[in-house]
């Protein structure tokens, strides 16, 4: 996995490969470096292969940690299997999906 | 480039120059010829006629001649008075003007010419000379009048050899003009040394450059007679030659029209005889293409040549080369299209003995297969086959038809689909062979035979059956051992109907892979006539064991081409490569290593990388949920994790399989799905949610006390 942060308007998080049981402590603590000065961070999925259940406790961690901030969490891009995932769990609930 | 003069224009110019140099040379010759016979004539009569001047002197019995010796003698006495008494004004110069002239003539013979205008007031007379004058000049007009002259004149010469003018045929001549000198009477010529040439019998006097002859008169006394005086005829031969230029003029205008109508006359025959039939010949041999092509036998037009000569038959070898054309040109047009249409044909005959071949590559979850096809002409008698005799055994063939081309290839397609449906319904590959040869071998008039290499692989065994009918030994690789499967060397199908055919068997392991080829590719010649052989096929197998297939073609077709170094192929090359996957991973956890999960994922992808993209993302999730389940579940090092992937009619199936304890998480598992966000989620438990919710089926047994989950993906 690969993981870019771009500051801007908003963050923008892209992530290349896989968001699971091994890659997504590396991405909680690539996340957690980050200083969040955005209101809105957008996770770029157009890359990502699979995302497992670690991957999505990830997603919430992060979720509940911007949420106590008052800022956005938004997922772009998601692939067919990314989305059913997404369905199947109802992360498409409590997260943005574009 | 030289300039073309048409071949008309040369015919023309050389009759020019023909009639030039015959007719011209005939007339120059001719006009001398005429020129001096004219002189000579015209001469003689000069002649003649001074003869006939001294006949009238000389002619004792003419009554007449005393009368014109006394004219003469009175003339001459009366003009030799008067000039001896002023001499001096007396020579008739150049200089002086006709009114000098008029002024002594007056003074001589004031009688003359009363009606002249110059001489108007000249009217006294003298009967005497006048009498002796107009006898002399009555002598002299006769004279004139009987021959061609310029005039007559008489005179005499004086002590001083001067010449003293009597009289002149011109002087009374009406036609006179008024520049016209005559020789006055009583005037004088100095004469000079040469003027007189006395070779002749009438000598020639040149008087102010006009040739004049004369002769002389003498007194008709007998004993001595005395000279009184010359009579000259002044001639020009001017005016003959003058005379014969007109003549010849005339003659070459006559010569020159009759020239003209003789050349157009031998145009006008060269034309009709060559020219005209060399230009119908020229036109149809440039326009030979266009009477060519596109045209039958019946659409000829014959060229017409009407003379019978040398034309006639170059016309007629023209007219029978142009039918000969034609028809080879028909000919070869009719077999071009033959070969044409027979090409077509075979381009077809090859696509589809080729789309009869199965794919050149395919994978499953149990093999791996390329094929490599290289025809040497548009069909051959090569070719190969494969395919499953049941989900785990699959069967191989590599063959080659002897001979090559259309029959070749219909032998093949024929023993490639009896082959396949023997095997496919025969207990056993002996029968299924035997089976086949006794059918080839029946009614094979031609004589063909088939060479071929027929196997089964047992995936589940990890074993391959085989029977080489007379084929080249094919080359297993297993762990980067190179194994030649030299065995028993069956007879070929097709030729002994009752051979009793033997079966062979060969470890075929997992990893392990099967090179079979044609001959075409072991002995294949170089220039040096060396076969391409067994040794190099070795060399490039060599350490080949972890290379994808493509990769071991690549090395063996780089090593093939580098030694044949040639265009021309000579045989069919074909080859036919088979692997055996390993379907299996087998995991081993320890340390709190979580990677053994990534790698598992990993090999997977590498194996059924042929896969969609969308089934490989779901076996990459449902892999990891249950393989983070297993060992989060135990927490042990040490722990055994079995993945087995296979291939089934729903889809991919995984068993998953360890060495811990019996626990089916599915049992009593509720699906969580969220509805919205809010900070008391708890994170864990998705796991089973989406294996349960991307697998088309899944559950749990304790096999054998391993606990083992069956997961079938789409």
């Amino acid at each position: 996995m690969e993981i870019s942060i771009n500051h801007g308007a908003e963050l923008v998080i892209t992530i290349k490969g896989r968001l699971d049981t091994v890659t997504s402590q590396e991405f909680t603590s690539a996340v957690e470096k980050e200083e969040i000065k955005e209101g809105v961070v957008v996770i770029e999925a157009k890359d990502l292969e699979y995302i497992s259940s670690a991957g999505l406790r990830a997603l919430l961690a992060l979720k509940k940690s911007l949420a106590s901030q008052n800022k956005e969490l938004e997922i772009h891009h998601l692939n067919p299997v990314c989305q059913e995932v997404f369905k199947v769990t109802g992360f498409n609930n409590i997260l943005t999906v574009k | 480039m030289k300039r073309r003069i048409p071949i008309l224009l040369k015919v023309i110019l050389l009759g020019i120059v023909v009639s030039i140099l015959t007719s011209g040379t005939a007339l120059v010759v001719s006009h001398f010829n005429q020129k001096k016979q004219v002189e000579k004539n015209y001469l003689d009569n000069i002649n003649h006629t001074l003869d006939a001047v001294d006949e009238v002197f000389t002619n004792n019995d003419s009554t007449n001649t005393d009368a014109y010796v006394d004219a003469f003698d009175y003339s001459k006495q009366y003009i030799k008075k008067i000039y001896d008494e002023d001499v001096e004004k007396r020579q008739q110069g150049e200089n002086e003007s006709f009114a000098e002239y008029a002024k002594y003539y007056a003074e001589l013979y004031p009688w003359l010419y009363p009606h002249d205008p110059h001489f108007g007031f000249l009217t006294k007379p003298e009967a005497d000379l006048k009498a002796a004058y107009y006898t002399i000049t009555n002598l002299l007009n006769n004279f004139q009048m009987s021959s061609d002259t310029i005039s007559v004149f008489a005179y005499y010469i004086d002590e001083n050899n001067r010449m003293v003018f009597l009289a002149d045929t011109r002087m009374d001549d009406s036609e006179r003009k008024e520049n016209d000198y005559f020789h006055i009477p009583g005037t004088y010529y100095q004469l000079n040394e040469g003027d007189i040439s006395t070779s002749e019998k009438h000598p020639i006097l040149v008087l102010d450059g006009y040739q004049t002859r004369y002769t002389a008169v003498y007194s008709r006394d007998e004993v001595n007679p005395e000279l009184i005086a010359y009579v000259s005829i002044q001639y020009s031969l001017d005016k003959v030659h003058q005379e014969t230029l007109n003549i010849f003029k005339n003659e070459l205008l006559i010569m020159g029209l009759s020239s003209i109508v003789l050349i157009a006359i031998y145009t006008l025959f060269s034309y009709l005889l060559f020219v005209r039939n060399i230009n119908k010949l020229s036109k149809a041999s440039s326009d030979i293409r266009e009477r060519l092509v596109n045209k039958k036998m019946k659409d000829v037009v014959d060229i017409e040549v009407k003379s019978h000569d040398e034309m006639r038959d170059l016309a007629d070898s023209f007219n029978e080369m142009e039918r000969a054309i034609i028809n080879y040109v028909d000919i070869i047009h009719k077999e071009a299209v033959e070969k044409e249409r027979t090409n077509a044909e075979l381009n077809v005959a090859s696509k589809i003995q080729l789309d009869s071949l199965p794919n050149r590559t395919f994978d499953d979850s149990q093999t791996s297969i390329r094929a490599y096809i290289k025809p040497a002409k548009e069909v051959g008698g090569d070719f190969y086959d494969y395919f499953y005799l049941d989900d785990h055994r699959l069967a191989l063939i590599v063959a080659d038809v002897s001979g090559k081309g259309i029959p070749a290839s219909l032998f093949m397609m024929k023993g490639k689909e009896l082959i396949k449906s023997a095997v496919q319904s025969s207990k056993s590959l002996v029968d299924a062979i035997s089976s086949v040869n006794k059918i080839l071998a029946k009614n094979n008039n031609e004589l063909l035979f088939i060479t071929s290499f027929i196997g089964v692989i047992d995936f589940k065994k990890n074993k391959i059956n085989y029977v080489n009918a007379g084929h080249e030994k094919p080359y297993l690789v297993s762990n980067n051992k190179v194994i030649k499967l030299d065995g028993v060397s069956n007879i070929v199908l097709g030729v002994e109907e009752n051979y009793a055919f033997v079966e062979e068997s060969h470890e075929f392991k997992k990893g392990d892979y099967l090179l079979m080829f044609t001959d075409g590719l072991n002995e294949s010649i170089n220039k040096n006539n060396e076969e391409y052989g067994y040794a190099r096929i070795e060399e490039a197998l060599k350490d080949s064991s972890a290379l994808p297939l493509d990769e071991v073609i690549n090395r063996i077709n780089t090593s093939f081409d580098s030694f044949t170094n040639s265009k021309d192929q000579f045989d069919d090359v074909t080859m036919l490569l088979v692997k055996s996957c390993s379907n299996e991973l087998k995991l081993h956890y320890h340390d709190s290593d979580f990677h053994i999960i990534t790698d598992a994922v990993d090999q997977f992808n590498e194996k059924f990388s042929f896969l969609n993209e969308k089934t490989k993302a779901s076996v990459g999730v449902i892999l990891d949920e249950i393989l983070n389940n297993y060992i989060s579940y135990e927490k042990k090092d040490g722990l055994e994790i079995n993945v087995e992937f296979s291939l089934v009619k729903d889809g991919l199936q995984l068993v998953l399989s360890n060495n811990g304890s019996d626990f089916n998480p599915f049992k009593n598992h509720q699906e969580k799905h969220l509805d919205k966000f809010d900070d008391e989620i708890e994170p864990g438990g998705f796991g089973l949610t989406i294996v349960k919710d991307l697998a088309k089926s899944y559950s749990y047994e304790c096999k054998n006390s391993h606990p083992t989950i069956t997961v079938v993906v789409e």
